[in-house]
């Protein structure tokens, strides 16, 4: 078991100087205290730069060495960073040195290539080889397994992964998981003896040609073992290919998530630009429909006056066709009076006229009757204003004043359209300007686009290569029973009993493999439900169930499974995995944790901080006060908490680890 | 009697609210706007003295009146809303700078605003 004693760190980060956090010998748990931007994730890059030689930043990205020296020291001169952790494992003690120092004819170092770095590994404090200290760090602790050791708090969100058989993050995790649980040392036993198996066959076939009765069968059987070599090995390609592409693809996704704000701005940008562009295609349309109607208009807005210079002309209109009618009448009047008089009778009553009454009645029609016509000049001007009248009604056309407000309206509305998207994409840019370099976000998805086909297709050649491997394999078998049926001579006789009793050990490790798989399984189910029942506040919820993927699913207690879990019990459930873990894990070592209590509740918190003590025997919380209540944790720990330290800020480049 | 005018024009000032309204986009060009000026004009009753009214130097935009009334429709308006009026398309030229000096005031005021609150 991996127990880390001592740290000493010198210069890295904002750790100036040399400082030391000393862990003593005791299991327990061991609390640093820290508020943001004090250096608590970069104290687990201590641990990892030590163990691996690499620092880790947000989002799994690797820092640059240099950047990783303390300014401070740096201005003063100082330049590099030392780290030193000393550990026992399984009762050696190892000292790990590792430094990062000038190269000797550097004045002022710039980049990472004017400096080198210098490992040291000392077993029981004698110096070991280059080969003895990486099989020794390999051993005690391999970086593929480093996940389970040494966490991010933020990253436990990665275990929902495991849930889904497509994610790239999840197969990593998978992987790591086997490597943990000792996995691969069946797996490789197991690849062991296949490959003996596929020898003695090839060496059946050879001695089966050597033999007159069964060289035909020989013969065939080398044919078929080289076909399926061949299938094999592109089936090996492919997977090796996949393994790529699965790595391309969570290097694809974790830069998707990296540039997910400029996805999401460059996105936002384009509808917008669209926007824009529409709008003003309406706007121009909507112009050229009111260039088109004033055009026009101005006829329309002659439309009162045109109607009142028409009720003014109909008036003198009137007066003279109202004389010209009088007068008609009265003309008419008087020529049928004359008839009368002519006649002798009246047309209308047919009683006779006398004489006297003839004499009256010419007399009046000679006397004036007052209803006199129009003189000339009163019949010309008659005919003038009739003449404008018809002239008028002819400039009278629509009013397009309803139609060019319509169209305004609209262009008003288009007009703060575009200004807002204007606006929009003004902040966009802006935005995208303080993110600097968004050339990748561009074009990051179309990748990963690209590399989901890649993928998709490999698969395919997989699955045919696997068919194709299956179908030879059979044919092989078919061939290899023919043979023993045929086999007469003790050579071959051997050969093939050789060939079945390798047969029946792969079978024994394929068997073997699935059966600890399953049983890990179980057992990592068992131990991650009793962990999770412990810190868990739902007591509807019963167990975990685990998938072919090692997924952590919520089971409630009607036996339903919980499809949708809130943020706090994704860590829940993270946690309770990494603890079942590491109770079924061959290599035991310590849990360094970073801000593991973001998202809970304090109660969570409180049922955490008492489960830590069952995670590992050596625990390192990193937490910033508040996180956890300080009496509280001391108090819900009791004896287990065997240290506590604090970082204090001295500088923006220089924090004080004091213990507590 | 005065003589009815072949060119009509627009004076500097006229003309200088003529290019404020082509610039909203709203008009074909300036003769359109100066009809609409025209019209403009005679609804808000700025049609007196239509045939001694001096309007001051035509220094600005110029137009025959070929190409400012093809059909004679202008000519017909005039004719018929004053028939005292004997040279029409100095009457027009008139009205056309009487209604972009008094759309001026209005911009000059309180901004341009919108079309069809002229109309």
């Amino acid at each position: 078991m991996l127990h880390f004693s001592e740290l000493i760190v010198e210069n890295f980060g904002p750790y100036k100087g040399t400082q030391e956090i000393d862990f003593t010998s005791k299991n327990g748990v061991t609390i640093i205290w820290g508020n943001n931007g004090l250096g608590k994730t970069t104290l687990l890059n201590v641990f990892r730069y030590a163990l691996f030689g690499r620092v880790q930043g947000r989002g799994n990205k690797s820092h640059s060495l240099k950047q990783i020296a303390n300014w401070e020291s740096y201005d003063e001169g100082k330049y590099g960073f030392k780290v030193t952790l000393k550990m026992y494992n399984d009762g050696v003690r190892y000292d790990l040195i590792r430094q990062f120092t000038v190269k000797e004819g550097v004045s002022q170092p710039e980049k990472d290539n004017d400096y080198k770095e210098d490992i040291f590994l000392k077993k029981e404090g004698t110096i070991l080889s280059q080969d003895e200290r990486k099989h020794v760090l390999n051993s005690i602790m391999p970086e593929q397994v480093s996940r389970f050791f040494l966490f991010d708090g933020e990253l436990l969100q990665e275990y929902e992964d495991l849930l889904s058989e497509e994610s790239s993050i999840g197969i990593k995790i998978k992987d790591a998981i086997e490597r943990i649980l000792g996995v691969p040392v069946l797996t490789n036993g197991l690849a062991d003896i296949t490959t003996a198996e596929k020898e003695f066959s090839a060496r059946l076939s050879k001695v089966a040609q050597k033999n007159n009765d069964t060289q035909l069968l020989g013969n065939l059987l080398g044919d078929k073992q080289s076909e399926l070599k061949k299938h094999e090995e592109e089936l090996e390609t492919l997977k090796t290919t996949l393994e790529e592409l699965n790595v391309e693809k969570a290097n694809l996704e974790e830069e998707m998530k990296q540039t997910d704000k400029a996805r999401e701005l460059l996105n936002e940008k384009r509808i917008q630009e669209d926007i824009k562009s529409r709008k003003k295609e309406a706007l121009s349309s909507k112009k050229a429909e009111i260039k088109m109607l004033t055009k026009n208009a101005w006829q329309g807005m002659l439309n009162n006056r045109i109607k009142l210079a028409l009720e003014k002309l109909e008036e003198e209109i009137n007066v003279y066709e109202e004389k010209k009618t009088k007068h008609a009448v009265s003309e008419q009047i008087i020529d049928q009076i004359h008839k009368a008089c002519e006649q002798g009778e009246c047309p209308i009553c047919e009683q006779e006229i006398s004489e006297s009454l003839r004499q009256t009645l010419k007399s009046k029609t000679k006397a004036d009757i007052g209803f006199e016509g129009l003189s000339d000049e009163e019949k010309n001007k008659l005919i003038q204003l009739q003449g404008r009248r018809s002239q008028l009604r002819q400039l009278n056309v629509d009013e397009l004043k309803q139609q060019v407000t319509s169209i305004e309206d609209s262009i008003s509305d288009i007009t703060v359209e575009i200004s807002d998207a204007e606006q929009r994409l003004s902040d966009i840019n802006k935005s995208l300007n303080k993110l600097g370099d968004t050339s990748r976000a561009e074009t990051v998805s179309g990748d990963y686009a690209k590399c989901l086909e890649k993928i998709n297709n490999t698969k395919n050649g997989i699955d045919s290569a696997t068919d194709i491997i299956t179908k030879v394999t059979g044919e092989i078998k078919n061939l290899e029973d023919k043979l023993k049926k045929q086999a007469t001579d003790d050579e071959l006789i051997k050969a093939e009993e050789i060939r079945d009793l390798s047969g029946k050990i792969k079978q024994i490790f394929e068997n073997g493999v699935d059966l600890y798989r399953e049983r890990l399984k179980q057992k990592v189910e068992e131990d991650a439900s009793d962990i999770f029942t412990k810190i868990s506040n739902q007591t509807e919820y019963t167990n975990l169930t685990i998938n072919e993927h090692y997924g952590l699913s919520i089971v409630h207690e009607t036996g339903r499974i919980v499809e949708i879990r809130s943020a706090g019990y994704e860590h829940i459930v993270a946690l309770s995995l990494i603890g079942a873990l590491h109770k079924n894990a061959p290599l035991q070592g310590p849990i360094i944790m970073d801000s593991p209590f973001g998202r809970l509740d304090p109660d969570h918190k409180r049922k955490i901080t008492s489960a830590l003590p069952s995670l590992a025997e050596q625990v390192i919380l990193l937490v910033y006060s508040g996180e956890i209540d300080e009496q509280l944790a001391r108090r819900t720990l009791g004896g287990d908490l065997i240290n506590e330290y604090i970082l204090t800020s001295i500088s923006a480049f220089n924090t004080q680890i004091t213990k507590v | 009697m005065l003589e009815d005018k072949v060119n009509i024009g627009l004076t500097l000032e006229s003309t200088r609210i003529a290019e404020k309204l082509e610039e909203t986009g709203n008009f074909e060009d300036k003769l359109t706007i100066a009809k609409f000026a025209l019209a403009y004009a005679i609804k808000n009753n700025l049609d007196t003295n239509l045939t001694e009214d001096k309007i001051g130097d035509i220094g600005g935009t110029k137009w025959n009146i070929g190409s400012v009334d093809t059909d004679q429709y202008l000519r017909n308006v005039i004719i018929s809303l004053y028939p005292e009026v004997k040279t029409p398309y100095r009457a027009i030229e008139i009205l056309m700078n009487k209604g972009l000096t008094s759309i001026g005031e209005i911009i000059d005021n309180e901004g341009i605003g919108k079309i069809s609150d002229y109309m």
